[in-house]
């Protein structure tokens, strides 16, 4: 089944080829927004078919409503994105930076000794691990789902 | 390993209790040579023990997981669970760079190592957020895969390619020739010998296997490397401060360094040798100032003395060593020039007091304090960029299962790189307690052992040399290279020879797996992306897979045979991959995600931009390089920009690189509908596949 698939490539950059290099420009952006996607060049079944293929998932869904829904997801995750990158920057940069003007002691470490060496990487661990909690809790509750459950 | 295709529901219990048990014989193994040990087992014989029980266990999983299917080879199946796939992203992320570089800089240069722990954890936080998610959604073999797809037609993805090949190619040779280091010093046997027989088991593993193989080796690698860098560091500690947590307990350490460190800044045995080392400057100065009539007259001077020493029948250790130094004499003014100059920089060198084991910034001079921080700064910015576009770890986000699978295997990933980063300071400063308490103030009659091993191994990695001839070991007459510390730390502190044993097959392991996904990441990008997306799209499956494998061995070779020339200056090799990941595939991949506007010309022109600045700026900075390119001698003055060093040439690449992507993009048409479309796809893990898209599983990139 598998060596099948692969028999196809040819096939399909025929069909897709055209459809891109006759085209003028004014009509490439014309459909350039995302509402207006070009229909598609595969018979039906094929098409269905070759989603299977692409993304290994067995259940094609609903996506009408894709490109709003879309929006707001990619809202939430860049909100997400912009606040734990602000902390990564404030603390890998605005830590050594003012290494010189802390000297207390902490744990019984130097605290600029501490917080580079071990603050800062816990740190990171700690934004990754609260990334991934929420994005794959906002994933769950995408009507799309993930591509596999 | 349990690793079987075709059943993935048993899959997690299975590798579990086949690495749990893995990891119970491998301390077995330990227990028992440490036993053996004591009743007399030569040495030498562990380190063979060693070497063959990882290697063949290398050998074996490759055997075990061998495969040609695609997706298998490519990316193991895109079924490896997300603890799995993070110790392997472990263990491919960790090098010999980080296994024992990252201990030796902190040894030679107190808090400023802590920048290579920063940058390098710190990089996961961009892998994790910016990119790891889209990558797996998009769902390729490589990243030349996903730029050809995202910036349509061949130039983006040639430049894929090229960047892949420039990043990892330097970083491998840098991989095969530490095996070699270690192999030999584990074992005794030459350098090249153990270069071939550790390529042995390494190919075998990849060639069978792919992605597959390298995938479920490392973790066992992975696992090695976690007892052998913890256990030797645990038992230290336990020695010095009867607790077994390093990361708690070494801070009271530290506080005696410093206080030891102060007394010897003041020490008058000490201050006496700097002065020795001053004069010897000074009277290198004195030569280049009157070069080149000093260029014959030092000649005839050093002749009368060997004369002089023959006539009087001194001792033939000093006659040896006269002739010696005539023998290497420079050849002309020129060379004479060059090498007074390094000589005179290396006596000012060790004029100085040792670098303070933990102040931030350590100058008396505000103005180098500030260069020192700005160098700092740089470097942490450069090495995370730079993490976030590594090829071989970028790579490793399609291995995983789903794209939440993806987000959980970067902190998987971190999680057990940390394991391993945050014991590096503790060890650093054992050691160097170690140094300060047992070394210094010793009899010259009477130093240890592993003094004589390791400078009878390279004088390059440790010397001692008694300089103002008292008889006594003084702090500033200890030469010892950074690499030596986590090797030798075990020697150091006086525990048995198979813990130095399982730190070599540390190291080994974590060259080897390293060396794993890099060769893997190039024969990819050039049998997959050159061979088949460009040069010839209708090649069958087959044979893909075949020119993948050949590549790989005519990859591991060339690399081996450039390796086992020792290549000088390895260590700035390896941050300069850093640099030119930092600056291209760094910048066209988060823009190839987050802005949409960018289009094939943009990401083309910035990644070249970038490369060049990055490239120049290292050649015009570096001495070694600009002799190369130049031939300008390596004493002239370099100007830097900001003060900021050649290592951290990506900092000045990245964003000449956004910037040049943003204005070509805006001056050029925007991308079609299908690529938009592609975005929208990659940014959401629900999305389906668009429709124009949708094809074989290749023709994501194939309509181009």
């Amino acid at each position: 089944m598998r060596d099948g698939w692969h028999q196809a490539v040819p096939a399909v950059v025929a069909y897709n080829e055209p459809m891109y290099s006759g085209m003028t420009r004014e009509k490439r952006t014309s459909l350039s927004s995302p509402s207006h996607m070009p229909p598609s060049h595969l018979p039906p079944d094929r098409h269905r078919l070759n989603i299977e293929r692409a993304t290994r998932t067995s259940s094609v869904v609903d996506a009408k409503a894709a490109p709003l829904r879309s929006a707001r997801f990619w809202c939430i995750n860049g909100i997400v994105v912009a606040v734990l990158l602000s902390i990564w920057a404030a603390v890998s940069l605005l830590a050594p930076f003012f290494a010189r003007d802390v000297t207390f002691n902490f744990l019984g470490w130097p605290f600029s000794f501490w917080v580079t060496a071990y603050g800062a990487p816990l740190t990171f661990l700690v934004i990754v691990a609260i990334y991934a909690a929420i994005m794959n809790r906002v994933d769950a509750g995408d009507p799309a789902g993930d591509e596999r459950p | 390993m349990p690793v079987h295709p075709h059943e993935p529901d048993r899959l997690p219990q299975r590798v579990l209790v086949g690495y749990v048990s893995f990891a119970a014989a491998f301390i077995g193994l330990i227990g028992g040579l440490t036993w053996l040990e004591m009743r007399g087992m030569p040495r030498q014989w562990i380190g063979y023990v060693f070497l063959a029980v990882t290697v063949s266990l290398y050998a074996g999983i490759g055997i075990l997981c061998r495969t040609s299917d695609p997706a298998e080879y490519y990316v193991a199946g895109r079924r490896v669970p997300a603890v799995y796939n993070g110790m392997a992203t472990a263990a491919d992320w960790m090098s010999v760079a980080s296994f024992i570089g990252i201990a030796g800089t902190l040894y030679v240069s107190g808090y400023g190592g802590l920048a290579y722990i920063v940058g390098w954890t710190g990089g996961y936080v961009l892998v994790a957020l910016l990119l790891a998610p889209y990558l797996r959604k998009f769902g390729q073999y490589t990243i030349p895969d996903f730029l050809g797809a995202r910036y349509g037609g061949r130039g983006p993805r040639l430049m894929g390619v090229l960047c892949a090949v420039l990043c990892s190619f330097t970083y491998l040779v840098a991989q095969i020739y530490g095996v070699g280091i270690i192999t030999s010093r584990m074992t005794g046997i030459s350098f090249e010998l153990g270069i071939f027989i550790a390529l042995g088991g390494m190919l075998v593993c990849s060639f069978l296997g792919g992605m597959r193989a390298v995938t479920w080796t490392q973790v066992g690698q992975y696992i090695i490397m976690v007892i052998a860098y913890t256990v030797p560091v645990v038992l230290l500690t336990v020695k010095h401060t009867g607790q077994p947590v390093p990361q708690a307990r070494v801070g009271a350490v530290l506080e005696q360094v410093v206080q030891k460190e102060a007394y010897l800044l003041n020490d008058p045995a000490e201050q006496q040798v700097r002065a020795v080392w001053l004069a010897r400057a000074d009277d290198m100065t004195r030569r280049l100032d009157a070069l080149p009539a000093s260029f014959t007259h030092e000649k005839e001077a050093l002749r009368t003395r060997l004369a002089d020493l023959n006539a009087a029948q001194a001792p033939l250790v000093e006659v040896r060593l006269v002739e010696r130094e005539l023998a290497t004499y420079p050849v002309d003014v020129a060379a004479a020039r060059d090498a007074w100059t390094r000589e005179r920089d290396r006596c000012l060198a060790r004029a100085e007091p040792v670098v303070p084991a933990g102040q931030p910034y350590p100058a008396a001079d505000p103005q180098q304090r500030d260069a020192m921080r700005i160098n700092f700064l740089a470097l942490v910015v450069c090495l995370m960029m730079g993490t976030a576009g590594m090829p071989h770890i970028l790579a490793r986000s399609y291995t995983s299962v789903s794209v939440a699978g993806a987000r959980r295997s970067v902190g998987w990933a971190l999680f057990f790189i940390l394991l391993l980063y945050l014991c590096a300071p503790a060890l650093a400063i054992l050691v160097k307690h170690e140094i300060y308490t047992q070394l210094i103030g010793l009899q010259f009659i009477s130093l240890p052992d592993w003094v004589d091993a390791w400078s009878a191994l390279d004088p390059q990695l440790l010397q001692v040399t008694d300089i103002n001839r008292d008889g006594i070991v003084q702090l500033g007459e200890i030469e010892m290279s950074g690499d030596i510390v986590a090797l030798a730390m075990p020697e150091i502190g006086g525990l048995p020879f198979a813990i130095s044993a399982l730190v070599a097959a540390g190291a080994l392991a974590a060259a080897l797996s390293t060396a794993d996904g890099l060769l893997l990441t190039l024969s990819n990008a050039m049998s997959h992306d050159f061979g088949y997306r460009i040069a010839s799209p209708r090649m069958p499956m087959a044979r893909r897979i075949m020119l993948s494998k050949g590549l790989l061995l005519l990859v591991a070779f060339t690399a081996a045979w450039l390796a086992a020339g020792k290549p000088g200056d390895i260590l700035f090799m390896v941050s300069a991959a850093f640099s030119f990941a930092a600056s291209s595939f760094f910048p066209a991949l988060v823009m190839g995600v987050f802005c949409k506007r960018i289009n094939g010309w943009g990401a083309i022109a910035g990644m070249i931009s970038g490369l060049l600045v990055t490239a120049s700026y290292m050649v015009f900075t570096h001495p070694g390089l600009r002799e190369w390119a130049f031939s300008v001698p390596q004493s002239d003055p370099v100007s830097l920009w900001w003060g900021i060093q050649p290592i951290a040439a990506g900092v000045f690449g990245a964003p000449v690189a956004f910037a040049v992507m943003v204005a070509v993009s805006w001056l050029t048409p925007r991308p079609d509908a299908g690529t938009l479309a592609l975005v929208d796809y990659v940014r959401r893990a629900g999305a389906r596949m668009p429709r124009d898209m949708a094809g074989d599983e290749g023709s994501v990139t194939g309509r181009f």
